[in-house]
């Protein structure tokens, strides 16, 4: 960064850092998404993606700083373990995962949705990614969603996976009628834009 | 026949808990394989207790967490969460169960119909 950049920085509106939690149910998409958020804005990349659920199953934060027009926002963004109500290791043996794995897989999933829990206390702001293909009316969505209004943080409602044929981001749309729902595709890159200006808007208040 | 118990509690019984009382009793039910039917809903910070513990109790082999069904009151206009976590919990019907216990659930706009797995 030139000495010119690091002044303009000072200048610069917003706070210093916002702490942003990518929350959601397992497989809609959070790293995807965060991983799209630093490759847009020059950041590491959060982890690795994978079909097999629970990949990321401990909360993984990267400095993230989003310029829109003059306005420049440095986000903490906190890429959380996906939220379940269930885990049977089981089910990860279907991926081809040993009987060791899958139980190591099962019991770091389950440490990793207390961990995503308990930093509901702790951020600024969340974005709550929904796979728009699938039914958002989930449990899951539903209790995040409540519990976060409840305790007065800001959210964004992220219809994700739009670039699928199935996906239905109007439904999503519907069930979070009285929220900021914004669809992108974070594989494609579309709309994403539209989800930066939300961020800064909605965030860096 | 299935040998699953199922519990309705009516909200006035549910009034009388405190929240951790709430918590500690659906999990310890779920872990007994109980099915916990509750007049009224749960706040979502009840909810997101019981998520959290249930993820405290899990084992590899016996118990795996639980199933949560919600049925929203009838309300006019609003999203789901306004319909859900409107200001009156006292409205609505909610089931716990064990993760995997109910083969299968509809729900109705003033129903739940549950079958055993």
């Amino acid at each position: 960064m030139s000495i010119l950049e690091k002044l303009m920085g000072l200048f610069r509106s917003g706070p210093k850092e916002v702490d942003i939690g990518v929350y959601g149910a397992p497989n809609v998409g959070k790293t995807t998404l965060a991983n799209r958020m630093a490759r847009d804005w020059e950041a590491k990349e959060f982890g690795r993606v994978s079909r097999v659920p629970h990949e990321t199953r401990k909360p993984v934060r990267r400095e993230v700083e989003i310029s829109i027009g003059s306005k420049s926002v440095r986000f903490n963004i906190v890429d959380t373990p996906g939220i379940t109500t269930k885990v049977d290791y089981r089910k990860f043996l279907e991926y081809g995962l040993s009987v060791e794995e899958a139980k190591r897989r099962a019991k770091e999933a389950t440490r990793g949705v207390v961990e995503a829990i308990k930093m509901l206390k702790k951020i600024q702001g969340a974005l709550v990614v929904v796979d728009s293909t699938r039914d958002p009316y989930d449990q899951v969505n539903i209790t995040l969603i409540g519990n976060l209004e409840a305790n007065d943080v800001p959210f964004i409602v992220v219809a994700n996976k739009i670039d699928l044929p199935e996906a239905d981001p109007e439904a999503v749309r519907d069930a979070f009628s009285d929220y900021t729902v914004v669809p992108v595709s974070a594989k494609t890159g579309r709309n994403m834009n539209k989800l930066y200006e939300a961020m800064v808007r909605e965030f860096a208040r | 026949m299935s040998g699953i118990k199922f519990e309705v509690m009516a909200r006035s019984a549910l009034e009388r808990m405190s929240e951790d009382e709430v918590v500690e009793y659906v999990i310890r039910r779920a872990k007994e394989g109980s099915v916990v039917v509750f007049e009224g809903q749960l706040s979502p910070q009840v909810l997101t207790k019981i998520i959290e513990e249930a993820m405290k109790n899990v084992d590899l082999e016996e118990f795996k967490g639980v199933d949560i069904h919600v049925v929203p009151p009838k309300t006019a206009g609003g999203g789901i969460i306004k319909k859900i976590f409107g200001r009156k919990f006292d409205t609505g019907i909610t089931v716990i169960s064990p993760a995997g216990a109910l083969k299968d659930l509809k729900k109705g706009e003033d129903y739940i119909s549950l079958k055993l797995g």
